[in-house]
């Protein structure tokens, strides 16, 4: 009884926590962290609260379905975790270099996928680039340096090799020239 | 304490008398411990907190960057204008050289000069009230419609300056253009829009949540 | 007497010549707002054409607006307006620096001071509310700021807000500062100080500012403006790195708390974090400035971030650094920007690692602060560093040292990358040891006294901008035409951000598109970076609006490096920020029915006003070749690259000057000349100085 009392309370702050900070969260974790093993209830008192915290659910490729709350974390974010969750890693980078390069447009620091929320590790990062370099189907991705060593990707189906090479430029040294 | 008295503290409407009761403490600002503070989330050992009718009130001066907005809030509210001079809780006097003003080592003091630390201060409310012993005309008392915040009643005051004088802090201020004093009133509105938390104003029921959640005991 | 609101509603008038200090209404001014507009009115009306900057007969304006001191965001900057002597004509010119004194000012019930005449001996003035005094200042004379300020302080009371020079000042170099609180600094009309014998301001103010609104509806704006509005530093509205809240990034911006980065010296060190915009207690965690400064190494030293009153951004570097103490200066360091990014500059070698490994260029830039700070020495954005560079690298500055001079100066510590030769460096420059420190003067005189040929002024490694002899600032590298056309109008580097800060938000440039279009008719006043296209209309109308933004922001007064408030960093409001704001603040604090329309016509009569003034210093109507004139570099660099191709920015002559004649059109001045016209300045009020222009034969 005690438990259902600060059920909602509890729920609601469980949820905008972990979807603040970048998590997406099961239906198990959150009977987990709320010591709560009545499944009924729990999903009950989530579908309550589904307007008023704008929950979304996504799938991963074996059905797992999760849950975030739009107020805290962006549809565009959520999804990145979520393809990071199937360890479709290499055509994440893929999309995510292709997406920059059309929409800013910029080529894309490789170091990127190093910090949150793709984490990969120098030896992971350093697979991912070298299969990007050998199959046909990312063909269109290509590697570019700034002065102070930085390396980029970027696609050239939407920027020249040297528009690419003026804005890695840009990016890492110019702009710092006018502080 | 007792687990009787804490369970009937949780499942009661909090309330600020009961919150100092349960801490042992009297009204009156004395700094809450750091394990309170830091079970609210503060880890600063500078920090101290303060009862008011709508939550804890916590300031932590190692947070504050000298913006002053606590001021501009003040007295925009409490005084229709915005003048500094007589804002409630004080940060601007302090800004270039610490509380204790400019001395001969004045870059290892605090201050925008010296060390770079910020003085926020806020009314303690006293439990015996320099400000209220001083006046002349019994303008300064407690008022329980304000949490039993020390204000000032404007229609005895007679702007003679004795509660100014009397404060060890200087909070109270009497206002040049109107001539009456003015001091904290405990309303919390410097937190609300504090733009980095140095000053915080946790609610009760948001204190009550943190202590339910962390089993806390209290010495 | 009729309450004033917003306005104090009088400016303080100081001659020290005959000591007399009077005070005038602001009526007469507020049609200029306050703070530039009273600046420029005072220097048309009552400054001779011809005057050195160092003359009894040269005025220095200290001007605040309607909106100073009220808490509006980011509302405590002083304009400074003067004749500047640097410049090759000793053009007018404003410096501008933020701390309390600007707010400070308004609660001791002024808008302004206007000073005239000069001292026979050192002063200093003393404003305590209504009760203004010209003191003593023998003992003053000769420290640094910070001592200056201590011992006025020791004089007024620690409450004092106090604006003052160094010795730098004191010596009429003319690269120098008017410093208040420690790090907010005015550049280049520190030495006009000096020549008047002023030596600081203090000022205590007990008043108010009053408002015809109630205190809340003033109050509900401000959180309008912190929760649904403002961004980071620079109003830039995306985080540095991806966030769960934010649906974009960029590395380049200057939101750049995060997750494991921390004021790190703070008592206990405090995590910036991932802090989403809808909240007004984090606010001010958003731009951790020092990493992006000096280095990944500032944030272990980092005590907190500072600022102006009344603003949440907080985007000074407070650091305590102890290995300074080495080098003789305050460990306590605070700084942004180019104030760091100079002496960077001066260390023409580069830095390197003096106690720990990567400290390189915090401790060089940190020093350098420092010291410059303190003397009160001005940096002509950078160029400085680039002047000095110049003559090592060319052999010049062998040939016009003397030999003893030359080998008295420590090159040998600054080819070592060794810091300790910044203070050799500023010490010469501030008392004018030999003649290395004519680096003092500014980057025309001392090309002109060393002839520095057109290797100096055409590299594009150095960027002068103007043959006036200033840089680059978010020119052609700043929204092509647009950045470039805002560099030419004023008589030093511009210092405006209101394009900048768009073009930087972090934002795709698609969203930026889209709002340039809502703004100014056409997605095409925005290019892509470094991917540019031929002048056209919009981008006339966006240049003109900057500008006119800019300089009002000068005379309300705003901080124009976060306003205006074009872009909000919430997905709900699409971006979108609210560019009536300021006419929403002045409405309510006035209760005057300002409209954004009346304001940017304000905007636009100040800025004519300035530039009409410039052309009656120039004594020509001719602007258009005298004045708005842009180094070879501009046009020539990348030579393999044609302008108008993606990947440079490299500009095209004929078409600037077509921009220069949209841009005159635009601004209601004569096509050919860029000279105001007669139903311009009519338009604006400006009739008198029609007559005054057509008397001197400069009316087109």
């Amino acid at each position: 009884m005690e438990k259902d009392q600060y059920l909602i309370e509890d729920l609601t702050d469980l949820l905008l926590e972990s979807s603040s900070t970048g998590k997406l969260t099961t239906l198990d974790e959150i009977l987990i962290a709320l010591e709560n093993d009545d499944q009924a209830i729990v999903e009950s008192a989530i579908e309550s609260l589904q307007e008023e915290l704008d929950l979304k659910t996504l799938k991963d490729k074996n059905g797992q379905v999760y849950y975030y709350s739009g107020k805290e974390m962006t549809d565009k974010y959520a999804n990145i975790l979520i393809r990071i969750q199937d360890k479709d890693m290499l055509r994440l980078v893929a999309s995510t270099v292709r997406e920059e390069s059309r929409r800013y447009p910029r080529p894309t620091y490789v170091n990127l996928f190093t910090i949150p929320p793709y984490n990969l590790t120098e030896e992971e990062l350093r697979d991912i680039l070298l299969e990007l370099s050998d199959e046909e189907e990312f063909n269109d991705l290509k590697f570019t340096e700034s002065s102070n060593g930085v390396s980029f990707l970027y696609s050239q189906t939407h920027l020249s090799a040297g528009y690419a090479s003026y804005l890695a430029e840009w990016q890492e040294v110019g702009q710092y020239e006018i502080p | 304490m007792e687990e009787n008295t804490k369970k009937k503290f949780l499942e009661r409407e909090t309330t600020r008398r009961d919150f100092l009761k349960l801490t042992g403490k009297s009204l009156g600002g004395v700094a809450i411990s750091m394990s309170i503070l830091s079970m609210l989330g503060c880890e600063s050992e500078q920090a101290v907190a303060y009862a008011l009718p709508t939550g804890l009130l916590i300031a932590d001066p190692t947070k504050c960057t000298g913006c002053q907005r606590c001021e501009l809030t003040c007295t925009s509210f409490h005084d229709g204008k915005i003048q500094p001079y007589i804002s409630r809780v004080k940060v601007a006097e302090n800004y270039n050289f610490g509380t204790e003003g400019p001395k001969i080592d004045y870059w290892k003091r605090d201050g925008e000069f010296g060390n770079l630390m910020m003085n926020p201060e806020t009314c303690k409310q006293c439990r015996e009230p320099y400000c209220g012993r001083a006046c002349p005309v019994g303008a300064i008392s407690a008022d329980p419609k304000q949490g039993n915040a020390r204000v000032v009643d404007t229609t005895k005051c007679i702007g003679c300056g004795a509660c100014e004088e009397a404060c060890p802090w200087g909070m109270p201020t009497v206002d040049p253009e109107t001539k009456k004093s003015t001091k904290c009133v405990a309303c919390g509105l410097c937190a609300e829009h504090c733009p980095t938390g140095a000053l915080t104003l946790v609610p009760w029921e948001d204190v009550k949540k943190a202590m339910r959640r962390s089993e806390h005991r209290f010495s | 007497m009729a309450v004033s609101y917003g306005w104090a509603g009088k400016v303080l008038r100081v001659n020290l010549t005959s000591g007399k200090i009077t005070t005038e209404d602001i009526s007469k001014y507020k049609d200029f707002v306050g703070g530039m507009g009273i600046g420029y009115k005072v220097m048309y009306d009552e400054v001779p054409t011809g005057t050195h900057p160092h003359a009894p007969e040269n005025k220095i304006i200290f001007g605040v607006g309607p909106l100073t001191g009220t808490g509006a965001p980011c509302s405590s900057r002083t304009n400074i307006t003067s004749l500047l002597p640097s410049n090759p004509m000793h053009l007018v010119s404003d410096s501008h620096m933020g701390g309390n004194f600007a707010a400070t000012l308004k609660y001791a019930g002024y808008d302004g001071i206007i000073i005239e005449g000069q001292s026979a001996n050192p002063v200093w003035l003393r404003i305590e509310d209504d009760k203004v005094s010209l003191e003593d200042a023998s003992g003053l004379w000769g420290n640094g700021i910070s001592d200056t300020t201590a011992m006025v302080a020791g004089e007024m009371g620690k409450a004092a807000s106090i604006a003052a020079i160094g010795q730098a000042g004191e010596n009429l170099v003319n690269l120098s500062v008017i410093m208040n609180g420690y790090s907010h600094s005015a550049g280049g009309h520190g030495s006009i100080l000096g020549a008047k014998k002023l030596k600081a301001i203090g000022v205590l103010g007990t008043g108010s500012v009053k408002i015809a609104s109630t205190g809340k509806e003033i109050l509900d704006l401000n959180t309008y403006m912190m929760t649904e509005l403002i961004g980071a530093n620079n109003q830039h509205v995306v985080p540095n790195t991806p966030q769960p809240w934010a649906e974009f990034d960029a590395k380049g911006s200057r939101w750049t708390a995060k997750k494991g980065l921390y004021w790190g010296a703070a008592e206990k060190p405090i995590e910036t974090g991932e802090i989403p915009p809808g909240n007004e207690n984090t606010v001010g965690f958003r731009t951790m400035k020092a990493v992006f400064d000096l280095g990944p190494i500032a944030e272990k030293y980092t005590k907190r971030m500072g600022g102006c009153q009344s603003c949440p951004i907080r985007c000074f570097s407070q650091l305590e650094i102890p290995q300074l103490k080495k080098y003789g200066v305050s460990t306590n360091v605070s700084n942004t920007c180019m104030g760091f990014h100079s002496p960077g500059g001066v260390m023409i070698k580069g830095a390197k690692d003096q106690f720990e490994e990567g400290d390189a260029n915090m401790i060089s830039k940190s020093l350098g602060s420092q010291l410059a700070d303190d003397y009160g020495v001005w940096c002509n954005y950078g160029l400085i560093g680039k002047d000095f560079k110049h003559g090592y690298e060319s052999g010049i500055l062998k040939e016009v040292l003397s030999e003893e001079e030359y080998n008295s100066i420590p090159f040998d510590l600054m080819e070592a990358g060794d810091p300790a030769f910044l203070v050799d460096f500023y010490r010469r420059i501030t008392f004018k040891e030999g003649e290395f420190s004519h680096l003092g003067e500014g980057t025309y005189w001392i090309a002109n006294r060393w002839n520095y040929g057109d290797d100096f002024w055409h590299n594009a490694a150095y960027g002068i901008w103007s043959p006036l002899g200033f840089p680059k600032h978010h020119s052609s590298e700043a929204g092509a035409q647009v950045g470039a056309l805002i560099s030419c109008m004023f008589n030093r580097d511009s210092q405006s951000h209101t394009h900048m800060n768009l073009i930087g938000s972090g934002l795709p440039t698609d969203i930026l598109k889209d709002i340039s279009e809502e703004l100014w008719g056409s997605g095409d006043a925005i290019d892509f970076t470094a991917n540019y296209t031929p002048m056209n209309e919009y981008k006339a109308k966006f240049a003109k609006w900057s500008i006119i933004r800019n300089v009002l922001h000068d005379s309300l007064t705003l901080c124009n490096w976060m306003w205006p408030m074009t872009t909000s960093p919430l997905k709900e409001r699409n971006y979108r920020g609210d560019t009536a704001l300021e006419a929403k603040y002045m409405a309510l604090v006035t209760g005057e029915n300002y409209t954004e329309e009346s304001l940017d016509l304000a905007g636009e009569r100040i800025f004519t006003l300035h530039r009409a003034l410039t052309v009656k210093q120039m004594g020509t109507m001719d602007m258009r070749t005298k004045h708005d004139g842009m180094m070879d570099w501009i046009f020539d660099m990348d030579p393999d690259k044609k302008a108008f191709t993606e990947g440079t920015i490299k500009m095209d002559r004929d078409d600037m000057q077509l921009a220069l004649t949209m841009f005159y059109d635009e601004m209601g001045w004569d096509k050919d000349l860029g000279a105001p016209k007669r139903e311009t300045l009519e338009r604006l009020g400006l009739g008198y100085v029609a007559d005054d222009l057509k008397s001197l034969n400069l009316l087109p």
